[in-house]
């Protein structure tokens, strides 16, 4: 018996690669909603109204405090039963991802937000420009700018999370993993070949994420 | 409904007041300011010009008190069984596109050219074409010295550039009005002139303007009138010449002897 049984690795990368694409499209697909839902709650969270600002900020803290972990498990096994239905994997796993990352976001998309000096707002608003059009037009595009780096972090984290939907009975990256080094009983080399697919992509997202800052700060 | 005639004023405020907590800043203003006509408000540092100025185009919301832009309520409107209420947004919004407003610390956008700074308010609100947006914004870009800047980013120009572009900017917009909040006062002296010259030619060509001011050559030789406020109300209300020679109030008299002779 080989210490390091590369072989088997080869045979099997194919399958985990497959994996790491489940991965990538969860990841991109949870982020998105995840940043829409940060955009609505930080927005709540600058409200002029009382209750709209502590609702949005109690979303917050209970989002950011509770471990994803926790999170599915309430959500895939206790939500559905209680309202008895059946979430699909894919649905649940998606749905825990962006909740828990909304609370990040939620932060890092306010302090974008707050970086754009009130003089800004207030010229758009003297010039007749309602809210959302204010929003849309001065303060978003650049918020966004300044959030990239950030946001640029959490899905780096989040490529790294999404192994936890594994069980929902998602079939990426790490439950395959999983289930391979169960049935080879090669765990060691196995999951050395995950680890190194989840660093090809996040040392990639890390890449692509400072290339885009440094153009972003160019341009402004 | 209101009538609107050369006699009508373009501004009208009565009663104005305006707190902020137990912080009382404006006691009850009211005064007129004619079409045509050129203002100077002059006052303390914290007496309330700029909520004053805040005030009329209802960024911010007065406690109480009616305003009037050229016979047409501020902010409020009548309902069928004669009760003020506040007025719709969209209200709201047409009215103040109507009202210039330059502000001490420029706020142009950072990350749009300064062609499109003018041009963004034409084409988001005033919803022009973009060609005609283009040209207009031209006109008033060449109008303040700056049609050769039109493709610079605001932080590649001075303080006094900007300070005309943000005039532009708001000239853009045809207005009935200019408020202009100490427009040069966060400027370097050598790049008041300039700013002030591009004011002087305005009042000139009949705009009714609206001037807080810590420049008091221009109130004395640009406005026709000068309003002095002083702890929330109007202390004196004067002719430029009346208020620097012949002041009505001691306190007037107090404050320009610690503005002038600083
Ligand atoms: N949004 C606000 N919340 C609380 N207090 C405010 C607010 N805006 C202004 N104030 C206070 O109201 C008073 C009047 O302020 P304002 O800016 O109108 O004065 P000003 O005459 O324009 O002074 P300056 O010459 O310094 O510009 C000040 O004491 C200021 O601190
Ligand atoms: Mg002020």
């Amino acid at each position: 018996m080989e210490f390091f049984d590369v072989k088997l690795i080869w045979g099997q990368s194919g399958y985990l690669a497959v994996g790491a694409t489940y991965t990538l499209g969860l990841t991109f697909l949870s982020m998105f909603i995840g940043m829409a839902i940060g955009i609505i709650i930080s927005l709540g969270r600058m409200a002029k109204n009382f209750l709209v600002r502590a609702l949005a900020s109690a979303y917050v803290d209970v989002m950011r405090g509770i471990p994803l972990l926790v999170l599915i498990i309430w959500f895939y096994f206790g939500f559905s039963m209680l309202i008895d239905y059946e979430f699909s994997p894919l649905f649940a796993g998606v749905a825990c991802l962006s909740l828990k990352y909304s609370g990040y976001l939620a932060e890092t998309f306010r302090a974008g937000i707050q970086a754009i000096e009130i003089g800004q707002s207030e010229a758009a608003f003297s010039l007749g420009f309602s809210k959302i059009q204010n929003l849309r037009r001065i303060v978003l595009p650049q918020a966004l700018r300044i959030v990239i780096p950030p946001i640029g972090n959490s899905f780096v984290s989040m490529l790294q999370d999404s192994s936890m939907v594994m069980l929902v009975g998602i079939w990426e990256l790490m439950k395959r993993g999983n289930s391979v080094a169960n049935s080879t009983l090669k765990p060691f080399e196995i999951y050395t070949t995950v680890g190194i697919f989840y660093l090809i992509m996040t040392i990639s997202a890390s890449r692509i994420n400072r290339y885009l800052e440094g153009r972003l700060k160019l341009i402004r | 409904m209101t009538e609107q005639t050369m006699e009508t004023p373009m501004i009208r405020v009565k009663d104005l007041c305006k707190s902020f907590g137990d912080l009382e800043v404006l006691k009850g203003i009211s005064m007129e300011v004619k079409k045509g006509e050129v203002v100077c408000i002059i006052g303390a540092s914290g007496s309330g010009k700029s909520t004053f100025l805040r005030c009329l185009n209802y960024m911010e919301i007065p406690d109480s008190g009616k305003i009037y832009i050229d016979g047409e309520p501020m902010g409020l409107r009548k309902t069928k069984h004669g009760k003020w209420v506040k007025a719709h947004s969209k209200d709201i919004y047409r009215m103040r596109a109507e009202m210039g407003m330059v502000f001490q610390l420029f706020n142009l956008w950072p990350h749009k050219n300064v062609l499109q700074n003018v041009t963004e308010a034409l084409l988001i609100v005033r919803k022009m074409k973009k060609l005609e947006a283009i040209e207009a914004a031209e006109y008033f870009l060449d109008k303040v010295g700056l049609i050769d800047k039109k493709g610079e980013k605001p932080a590649h120009l001075s303080g006094g550039q900007q300070q005309r572009v943000a005039i532009a900017r708001a000239l853009a917009m045809r207005p009935k009005i200019m408020m202009f909040d100490e427009a040069t006062s966060a400027l370097d002296p050598q790049l008041v002139g300039e700013v002030l010259e591009v004011m002087e030619e305005l009042a000139k060509e009949g705009m009714t303007m609206l001037v807080v001011t810590h420049e008091m050559g221009f109130a004395r030789h640009v406005s026709d009138r000068v309003i002095f406020i002083d702890e929330g109300v109007i202390a004196e209300e004067n002719t430029p010449e009346g208020i620097f020679t012949n002041q009505k109030n001691p306190r007037t008299k107090v404050f320009l002897s610690k503005v002038l002779h600083m």
